[in-house]
């Protein structure tokens, strides 16, 4: 579904370059959940934004459903996040005092689905995160996992085949951690999403279809073997 | 696959999406919309009371006037005070083509009630048949024409404080003072709107014309003939009035003295207009600066929450938003705030232009029947509120700078500092270009064009603005170099650091000072340069005498009286050296209603000293004072000037610059006179301001003006008095000499007042500063708002902070620690705003004082460069300090818990 083939990406920053992504190549499939693992400053979450056409590569192509993601064009760009791709940042990013379903259905509201609608299928993902108690609840109001879920379920609306999770557990305790991953490696499973999962901390690896340790911009081998080799 | 329907974007946004993103964004981010709310209603109200308050004056007056005249298009109006023969009216009314004609004798009175209140208003003496033309209202009572009684307009009666009417007892009566003289009259009736339509809210009288000629002094006189023509006859009505006026129909009222001249029935409305024009562009300069320097101000309030907005817009277009529904989305929220701001500041604005800005017209009141009442046209509601929406969709339209094609999605994530808050070395480096070419521009249009002082003012604040950033990084630098040298300083550097990774939001809260302080600076400096001018004038006006004998109120010494045995009794009275008579009036010259000052031979050389611009003011005084030779005039000087076709000339007179310039005149050239006895040629020997009368003035020879005016008649006694002579006590004698008390309280003969010089000075200064009030309130609300909004951009940013203080709070701050780096902060970030703000405004006070010295006209003093920038300077700093210290200190105390419930 989505296929990074020899992706390099630069910064150009005040001294030499920094080569973020270094010919990545990687398929995500339907169904299955992907790990990116490694260090901070390795290239996971510059990978992810190439995805999501945050920036285009300086080589290599990335081709979601076979279609080059560098020739969409703006709106091509738009479309594709909104339908395609659920994108969860590492920060909730929830706007404050507004409830759980407010919150979740405002991604519906900028594609411009009706309000009624578009809360209409909030509230099934946030039941579907395990919210439908919480739905009247402002952020002030939850925890740090149940907002990460609240993001999730905003990032879900629109049914994307696509999720990007960007170090979604960073703030989280162990147990919230453990319930966020088990639910996104369920999105893939059960819903067939293709879910790519970017994190540090290797526990990820375990619920994943693949993971993958990147170091410098270079992608190395499944985690497992790196692990077990 | 999904349980879920798939959903489809849409390009555009449904007004239910923008409304229900909007409540959202509204809920998360109440205080910040409310702070930039708040300063865009400010702005509007700013704007919408200075436009209202100037406008009402020559609206309500208009309809007062068009209450007098009725279906009348046409008047012969006197060209002074005494009129013409009453004769001329049966001339007018026998013209082929007269449908109608009224007579009218106006005069300047007093009124005095037995309750001690007084009031200046126009009395009209009329008869029936100005009822009958429909003129004065359709129906007026005919009981207020009663002889001996007089009718007053509501407003009249209501600054009198009448009792009202119980059942056939009637108001009372009251003491009409007018020309010198006194008599108690009963009033016949109060007219109301239902009788007198609009001129009921004017200050007005009415009485019988026979007995207001007696009383006047002026029987067989009349001020006015209002005239209707009948249906396709004005034409020829207008031309045979022409002749009439000019005498060569034969008509009384020519021979016997007193050229009337012809003109529309509604020509004070167009006197008026002109009247108020000086004052109208000297308001609507400081209205429209400091609307101006409002809207700026809002822009400054919403430029604080651009940040939170750039991230905002970064999120939505992680998350698919098209560009065109991010510019829907924030057009249609500025739009929302700018609506609901300026609906909240056009109703801030009628409330403070209803009870506090007091357009006074008392200034003018000696000129003109003037109404009163706000009257709301739509010109100024559409201006306000269309303004306040522009300015805030202009602020908000900053964030879609995020949208060009050339950035990435999360660009502002991708900043060195805190997202949303950099501003990189190219964008600074545009904006210190801008900021000099802006400034180099003020000045060339101000050297170029010094009536263009709004659009050089913006320029200059534009300019300002976009300064600021230089300042700040040179206040930043400055510090850097002090806690280097300084190395105990701790609270600095740590001030210094969160400055430099806030520098949008600092920038901002330090261009809202710059805007403050150059408003402030500039408008209250050019006020204060203008009422020293306007003292100047009073004090070298009243200098030609110590104790003033005039009518009632008349400060400008415009209505005549019978002066000949008032002087001889104040000549008997012990320790006065001299009594001079002085004379003046007005005269309609093109649209303007000029001020005739008519002072004997050496009362007008300090005046004169004081306020010539252009020629040298001891010749002007003596040309002026010698007078037209009689040899110089076109008949002998022992007969009556001719009067209607010919011009008689030469004498000397000294004009305002603005009726010079409007004749296209300079110091020796020409200027024709309307004379009540006919046209006359004058030369001119300086160019004055126009002594605080808006439409301007001009110094005439006693000599001339009696022979051309046909009156010896004084407007005022100027009494001199012997060196050591204490002048309280002469002023008691000269007041008894003329049965009058000291206060003016009418005798049973004489309504003449007595006023020491300082009290006659006091009066003008007073009146003639009433018209530019004003200013005063608008200079006084600009500076509140800069306060307000000052206060409101540090409250804004500390709520904006309190994730930082929450943090600093979790490695161990001190909450002393915590507010002196607060402070540290808002000082650096103010003080080199204001900075930038004090010296921009007194470039802006020059701007604005060429301004009104070039296009009004007014007595202006120079600039007095002092201490006043800096005293503003620490009464700003200090007010926005004392308010934001209360939350300062709160927030220095934020639980550090809040910084691990955000993550």
């Amino acid at each position: 579904m989505l296929e990074f083939d020899d992706v390099v990406k630069h910064y150009r920053g005040t001294g030499a370059d920094v080569r973020a992504i270094d010919g990545v190549s990687l398929s995500v499939a339907p169904g299955e959940m992907t790990a990116l693992l490694g260090p901070s400053g390795s290239g996971k979450t510059t990978l992810l934004k190439l995805a999501a056409t945050v920036f285009a590569p300086d080589r290599g192509t990335i081709r979601f459903r076979g279609r080059d993601l560098s020739s969409f064009s703006d709106n091509e760009c738009s479309d594709y996040l909104f339908a395609d791709v659920g994108y969860i940042e590492q920060r909730d990013r929830l706007m404050p005092r507004v409830t759980a379903l407010e919150n979740a259905s405002i991604k519906l509201l900028l594609g411009g689905v009706p309000r009624a609608e578009a809360e209409a299928q909030a509230l099934q993902w946030l039941a579907r995160v395990g919210l439908s108690d919480r739905t009247g609840h402002t952020p002030e109001q939850l925890s740090g996992g149940e907002r990460q879920r609240v993001a999730i379920a905003e990032a879900l609306a629109g049914d994307p085949s696509l999720i990007f999770a960007d170090e979604p557990t960073a703030n989280l305790n162990s147990t919230d951690s453990a319930k966020i991953i088990e639910l996104l490696a369920e999105l893939a499973h059960d819903r067939g999403a293709g879910v790519v999962l970017v994190s540090h901390d290797s526990g990820a690896a375990r619920l994943a279809d693949h993971s993958f340790a990147l170091h410098d911009g270079k992608l190395h081998r499944e985690v497992s073997e790196v692990v077990a080799g | 696959m999904s349980q879920v329907e798939p959903v489809q974007t849409r390009a555009r946004l449904g007004p239910e999406n923008l409304v229900s993103l909007y409540r959202r964004w509204l809920r998360a981010h109440a205080a910040q919309e409310c702070f930039a709310g708040l300063g865009i209603a400010i702005a509007v109200a700013l704007v919408f009371a200075s436009v209202i308050a100037q406008s009402s004056i020559a609206h309500s007056s208009g309809e007062v006037v068009r209450a007098v005249t009725g279906p009348a298009t046409l008047q012969l109006r006197a060209r002074s005070g005494q009129g013409f023969d009453e004769h001329l009216l049966s001339s007018v009314e026998h013209l082929p083509g007269v449908e109608q004609a009224a007579p009218l004798l106006e005069q300047t009175a007093t009124l005095r009630a037995p309750n001690g209140r007084s009031v200046t208003i126009d009395l009209a003496g009329t008869d029936t048949s100005l009822a009958v033309l429909d003129g004065l209202a359709e129906t007026l009572p005919l009981a207020a024409l009663r002889p001996g009684t007089i009718g007053l307009s509501q407003a009249s009666a209501n600054a009198l404080r009448l009792p009202t009417p119980k059942g056939s007892a009637g108001p009372g009566e009251v003491t009409l003072q007018m020309r010198g003289r006194a008599v108690q009259l009963r009033v016949s009736a109060v007219l109301g709107h239902e009788a007198v339509g609009a001129l009921s809210r004017a200050l007005v009288a009415v009485m019988p014309l026979a007995r207001m000629q007696q009383l006047a002094g002026l029987p067989g006189r009349i001020t006015r003939i209002f005239v209707q023509a009948r249906p396709g006859a004005e034409g020829k009505v207008r031309s045979e009035l022409r002749a009439l006026a000019a005498g060569r129909l034969g008509a009384a009222g020519g021979r016997a003295g007193g050229i009337p001249s012809l003109a529309p029935a509604d020509q004070d409305v167009t006197l008026l207009r002109e009247a108020l024009g000086p004052s109208a562009l000297a308001s609507g300069l400081f209205a429209a600066i400091g609307g101006m320097l409002g809207f700026l101000l809002a822009f400054n309030a919403m430029l604080l929450t651009v940040p939170d907005r750039r991230q905002v817009i970064a999120v939505m277009r992680l998350k698919g938003t098209r560009r065109s529904g991010i510019v829907q989305m924030v057009l249609s929220q500025a739009l929302c705030l700018g609506v609901a701001a300026s609906l909240v500041g056009l109703g801030a604005g009628y409330v403070l232009s209803v009870g506090v800005f007091h357009q006074s017209s008392a200034y003018l009141a000696e000129a003109f029947t003037l109404g009163s009442g706000a009257v709301v046209g739509l010109g100024p509601v559409l201006l306000a509120f269309f303004g306040g929406v522009l300015a805030t969709c202009l602020a908000s339209a900053v964030v879609l700078l995020d949208l060009r094609r050339s950035r990435s999605r999360d660009a502002v994530q991708q900043q060195a500092a805190i997202p949303g808050e950099a501003l990189g070395g190219a964008v600074r480096a545009r904006l210190l270009a801008g900021a000099v070419s802006l400034l180099v521009g003020a000045g060339t249009l101000y050297a170029l064009v010094p009536s263009a002082a709004i659009a050089a003012t913006a320029l200059l604040a534009l300019g300002t603005v976009l300064a600021v950033p230089l300042v700040f990084a040179g206040a930043l630098e400055l510090m850097r170099v002090v806690t280097q040298r300084y190395r105990k300083l701790t609270a600095l550097p740590v001030a210094l650091a969160s400055l430099r990774a806030t520098t949008l939001r600092s920038l901002a809260l330090a261009a809202t000072g710059a805007v403050a302080l150059l408003g402030t600076i500039a408008l209250g400096g050019s006020r204060e340069n203008l009422l020293r001018g306007i003292h100047s004038f009073a004090h070298s006006y009243v200098a030609a005498a110590d104790i003033w004998v005039t009518n009632p109120g008349d400060n400008q010494a415009v209505n005549e009286f019978s002066g000949g045995q008032d002087a001889a009794r104040i000549a008997r009275v012990p320790g006065v050296e001299n009594v001079s008579t002085f004379q003046g009036g007005f005269m309609e010259l093109g649209n303007r209603r000029v001020w005739i000052i008519a002072r004997p031979p050496g009362a007008s050389r300090q005046v004169l000293q004081s306020e010539v611009l252009e020629g040298n003011a001891a010749t002007a005084e003596r040309r002026i004072g010698e007078g037209v030779p009689s040899a110089a005039y076109a008949f002998p000087p022992e007969a009556k000037p001719r009067v209607g076709g010919g011009t008689v000339g030469y004498g000397w007179i000294a004009v305002s610059k603005q009726i010079a310039e409007e004749h296209h005149v300079g110091v020796g050239g020409t200027l024709t006179l309307p004379t009540p006895t006919g046209n006359a040629r004058f030369r001119v020997a300086a160019l004055t301001t126009n002594l605080a009368w808006p439409p301007g003035v001009i110094f005439i020879g006693t000599a001339d003006y009696s022979r051309l005016w046909q009156t010896s008649a004084p407007t005022a006694l100027g009494v001199t008095l012997d060196p050591g002579t204490n002048t309280a006590l002469a002023q008691a004698e000269i007041a008894r000499a003329l049965a009058v008390a000291p206060g003016g309280r009418a005798g049973t003969q004489n309504g003449l007042e007595v006023a020491t010089a300082a009290r006659r000075e006091a009066s003008i200064d007073a009146l003639t500063s009433e018209g530019l009030g004003q200013l005063q309130e608008i200079s006084t609300l600009l500076l509140g708002a800069a306060i307000a909004a000052m206060a409101v951009a540090l409250l804004s940013s500390l709520s904006q902070r309190r994730a930082w203080l929450a943090r600093s709070r979790l490695k161990g701050a001190k909450p002393w620690r915590l507010r002196r780096v607060l402070l540290l902060e808002a000082l650096l970030m103010l003080g080199s705003g204001c900075l930038a703000g004090a010296l921009a405004g007194i470039y802006g006070e020059v701007v604005i004082d060429g301004f009104l010295r070039q296009v009004t006209g007014f007595p202006l003093a120079s600039i007095v460069t002092g201490a006043r920038p800096l005293e503003l300077f620490a009464i700003v700093l200090a007010a926005t300090m004392a308010i934001v210290i209360g939350p300062g200190w709160r927030a220095s105390r934020i639980s550090s818990g809040l910084a691990l419930e955000n993550g």
